[in-house]
């Protein structure tokens, strides 16, 4: 899946980031350097995808301690 | 897609600013010190947040409209050194800022931010394309 950053500028000064095709905490780290350049971060929402990937991640390390 | 993240926009970049001036059709005049508009405060409106009536008309950069009166000040934010507050007189001459630019000079800031992602991409050498959907401009970055 290509991994892609969409931005949105509404007129109000608002901007939107949505990141796509990320798994776990790596989406966070693509957009923290815009998110740093362009202002206050008002409210970050996980999609669930994000928590579908850090639980797949946590059921390999249980498989992996049995 | 994994999360959504909303930001309200604070100007910190001149480079950026000028481009989103230059994209309106106005001039960034950089180190000029004062902003033109009435000249007193009538107090009818509530000042910007950190602000008090003597630090009206002063800034450190100015950005002039051909053809209008009044100016904008772009100032240091007393609460936030590191961003810069617009300052500008809308009544009077100042209405010809307020229909250029839109209500709170919004289009200004909007191109601002804009340009602050475009330069910041284009300095990380991701491609990106930009468009246009209705009020809203929506930059598309593929990453690698």
């Amino acid at each position: 899946m290509h991994r892609t950053i969409e931005i949105t500028v509404a007129p109000t000064g608002e901007v939107t980031i949505e990141a796509t095709g990320f798994t776990g905490g790596a989406c966070e780290r693509a957009t923290a350097e815009i998110e740093k350049a362009l202002g206050v971060v008002r409210s970050r929402k996980k999609k669930p995808e994000y928590f579908a990937m850090t639980s797949n991640r946590m059921g390999m390390s249980n498989r992996q301690q049995t | 897609m994994s999360h959504v993240t909303a930001i309200a926009v604070e100007i910190k970049d001149l480079d950026a600013l000028d481009a989103a001036c230059a994209e309106l059709k106005c001039n960034l005049r950089r180190g000029q010190t004062s902003y033109k508009w009435f000249g007193m405060s009538v107090g009818d409106y509530p000042l910007p947040a950190g602000f008090t009536e003597d630090m009206l008309g002063k800034c450190e950069h100015v950005i002039n409209l051909p053809g209008c009166e009044y100016e904008i000040g772009v100032a240091r934010n007393p609460n936030n050194p590191k961003t810069y507050t617009l300052l500008f007189d809308f009544w009077g001459p100042g209405q010809r800022l307020q229909s250029h630019f839109g209500n709170g000079l919004q289009k200004l800031v909007q191109l601002y931010g804009v340009h602050k992602i475009s330069s910041d991409l284009k300095r990380r050498g991701i491609p990106f394309v930009r468009k246009q959907a209705g009020a809203n401009i929506t930059i598309q970055a593929a990453v690698k």
